[in-house]
């Protein structure tokens, strides 16, 4: 017999009957979240040292392709635009936020204080979404809703400095499930809109669209390879992302549907990011498939069988 | 009795929950109301926030529509303090069957036009090499932002929608004409880098150049003639003093340079 789970952070309070909606105030294994931090710290880490320092000088400089008024328009009243980087020195801000950055993500790698790490990675992401947008591309903003999901979620109650079984409880650990709830959605309506607009456009519908994808020098990083591909491939593979990106909410839903919906997510990115210039949307997509992968059956203490029956207590019975 | 280390937790449980419902709402609502025309505000116009939400009106019964211009308005704001601005429309309405890049033109008073292509263009149209995932791709997405614009204006676009495009390019010149600016400085930094016994440029010309695809069918190479068409110039040694912009947009209907006045132009 399994010994009691034991839940660990905030709990919250919903209304009415929202409360009692099992989707959205179960408890999930700690082991699902701390996974997701540290794929996603370790995808922050690459993309701090292989796409932007390889570059910084230009990217971040006045006389290359930076700057703090590069973009004013962002920064004028009535926007909410914001960066750290505007209210540092060109001199060294720009360099001490991206150390800050690498250093914050470091500690939430290992699981170093999580909610402020967590935080403060956001926080650092965000300043330099905003002072260039240029630079960046949409994976840049499902890395802001993944790193703020993140640092609310209690990550590091397992696998990290701050784990709740260094005082050696050895009792299956869960945390509340509203932050990967929030990454679900986020996926779906990415998918769902994304496949929306491209089912209204008669050139997807042709399925051509990846052919002439494919055969776009400045899009394609393969286009040799892609191009040698029969033509009905790559109409297939139009139709099928359609279908895929329409169908994801509901598929992803239902148990019997998800792995195999999942299964061509992960195939999806993992393809488009190295044949198309689409950079890290690709790794901050397959980020958040994380969540549905059940580490605790594998790494964890035993716990998965309570993840459909644990459910939110009352605020009044927190445990830590 | 509740204590108050108890109320605290309670009020933290409501916020916590709060936040929750906040956030799964935004995702929801943020992405539906970019599919609900809005009348624009002033800091939409000019420039424009992004290529995601529909502008105008969807009804004639104005507290309706104002309704939804409010709850618009709000969710941008949680968008935009966020970082979490939502619209995903990758490679939408479609792929052009032409590859388009960006090249430079530095026309010195002596005469002599230097052409710098894109880093991203292959030299070799025949077999072009494969790039590694990643590395460059923050230098891609600033030069994406200048062919994206005119992405779908090749010859017969514009034919078909002149007009539009008349209208359209400029304005996209004149909303980036800060970044087109800063690239064109960058590129030149570059060159005279490499050619410190060079002047500075009297115009620096911002190309697009069309390289065509092979159709299905065709063989897989991209050799057939590459179309070239000025998209912007920018004049180094015009200052603000003159009332007008150091960048010109390239009408390609009427053939000619536009400039824009400074005033007025943000």
């Amino acid at each position: 017999m399994n010994p009691e789970p034991r839940l660990v952070g905030i709990q919250p309070w919903f209304p009415g009957f929202l409360g009692r909606w099992g989707w959205l105030t179960e408890a999930i294994p700690a082991e699902r979240m701390a996974a997701l931090r540290i794929v996603t710290a370790i995808i922050v880490i690459a993309d701090i040292l292989f796409s932007y320092l390889p570059d910084f000088a230009t990217l971040f400089s006045p006389a290359g392709l930076g700057g703090r008024d590069l973009y004013p328009w962002r920064f004028q009243d009535g926007q909410y635009f914001w960066s750290i980087i505007r209210w540092l020195p060109d001199s060294w801000g720009p360099g001490a936020l991206m150390a800050v950055w690498l250093g914050s993500a470091v500690a939430l790698l290992v699981g170093w204080r999580p909610f402020v790490s967590g935080l403060v990675v956001w926080a650092c992401g965000v300043s330099v979404w905003n002072i260039n947008p240029g630079l960046h591309n949409g994976g840049d903003r499902m890395r802001n809703t993944l790193l703020l999901a993140v640092a609310v979620s209690c990550s590091a109650s397992v696998w990290g400095v701050s784990s709740v079984r260094r005082s050696g409880d050895q009792r299956p650990v869960f945390v509340p499930g509203w932050p990967a709830k929030i990454l679900i959605v986020q996926l779906a309506v990415l998918y769902f809109f994304g496949g929306w607009y491209k089912v209204i456009s008669p050139a997807w519908r042709s399925g051509y669209v990846m052919y002439f994808a494919s055969h776009d020098l400045a899009w394609s990083m393969t286009p040799s390879q892609s191009s040698s591909l029969p033509v009905g491939i790559h109409m297939l593979s139009a139709w099928v992302t359609v279908a895929w990106e329409l169908g994801f909410p509901v598929l992803v839903m239902m148990r019997g549907t998800r792995p195999a919906t999942l299964c061509l997510g992960v195939l999806f990115h993992l393809v488009t990011f190295f044949t198309l210039e689409v950079g890290c949307f690709a790794l901050y997509s397959l980020a958040a498939y994380v969540v549905f992968v059940p580490w605790e059956r594998y790494f964890g203490t035993g716990g998965s069988e309570f993840a459909t029956v644990v459910r939110t207590p009352s605020p009044l019975s927190i445990q830590k | 009795m509740l204590t108050p280390s108890s109320l605290a937790r309670r009020a933290l449980a409501v916020g916590v929950g709060m936040f929750a419902l906040w956030q799964l709402f935004f995702l929801l609502a943020a992405n539906l109301m970019n599919c609900v025309p809005r009348r624009p505000g002033p800091g939409d116009l000019n420039p424009p926030r992004h290529g995601f939400q529909e502008y105008g009106s969807f009804t004639d019964v104005e507290p309706v529509q104002r309704t939804a211009d409010i709850a618009g308005n709000v969710l941008d704001v949680w968008a935009e303090l966020s970082g979490q601005e939502q619209g995903w429309k990758m490679f939408v309405p479609g792929i052009p069957p032409y590859s388009l890049f960006t090249a430079v033109e530095f026309r010195f008073p002596d005469g002599e036009v230097v052409q710098i292509r894109s880093e991203f263009e292959p030299t070799d149209l025949r077999n072009p090499p494969v790039r590694p995932p990643l590395v460059r791709n923050r230098r891609y997405n600033f030069e994406a932002q200048f062919t994206l614009p005119g992405w779908y204006s090749c010859p017969e676009s514009l034919a078909l929608q002149p007009v539009m495009w008349s209208q359209d390019l400029p304005k996209a010149i004149r909303d980036q004409h800060l970044q087109i600016v800063a690239w064109m400085k960058w590129r030149l930094s570059q060159y005279l880098a490499t050619h410190p016994d060079r002047c500075s440029p009297s115009e620096v010309v911002l190309l697009y150049r069309f390289i065509p695809s092979p159709l299905p069918g065709e063989p897989h190479d991209w050799t057939q003639p590459v179309t070239e068409r000025p998209y912007a110039r920018w004049l180094p040694f015009v200052t603000s003093e003159s009332g007008y912009l150091p960048v010109e947009a390239y009408d390609p209907i009427a053939n000619q340079y536009v400039r824009f006045p400074v005033e007025g132009t943000r």
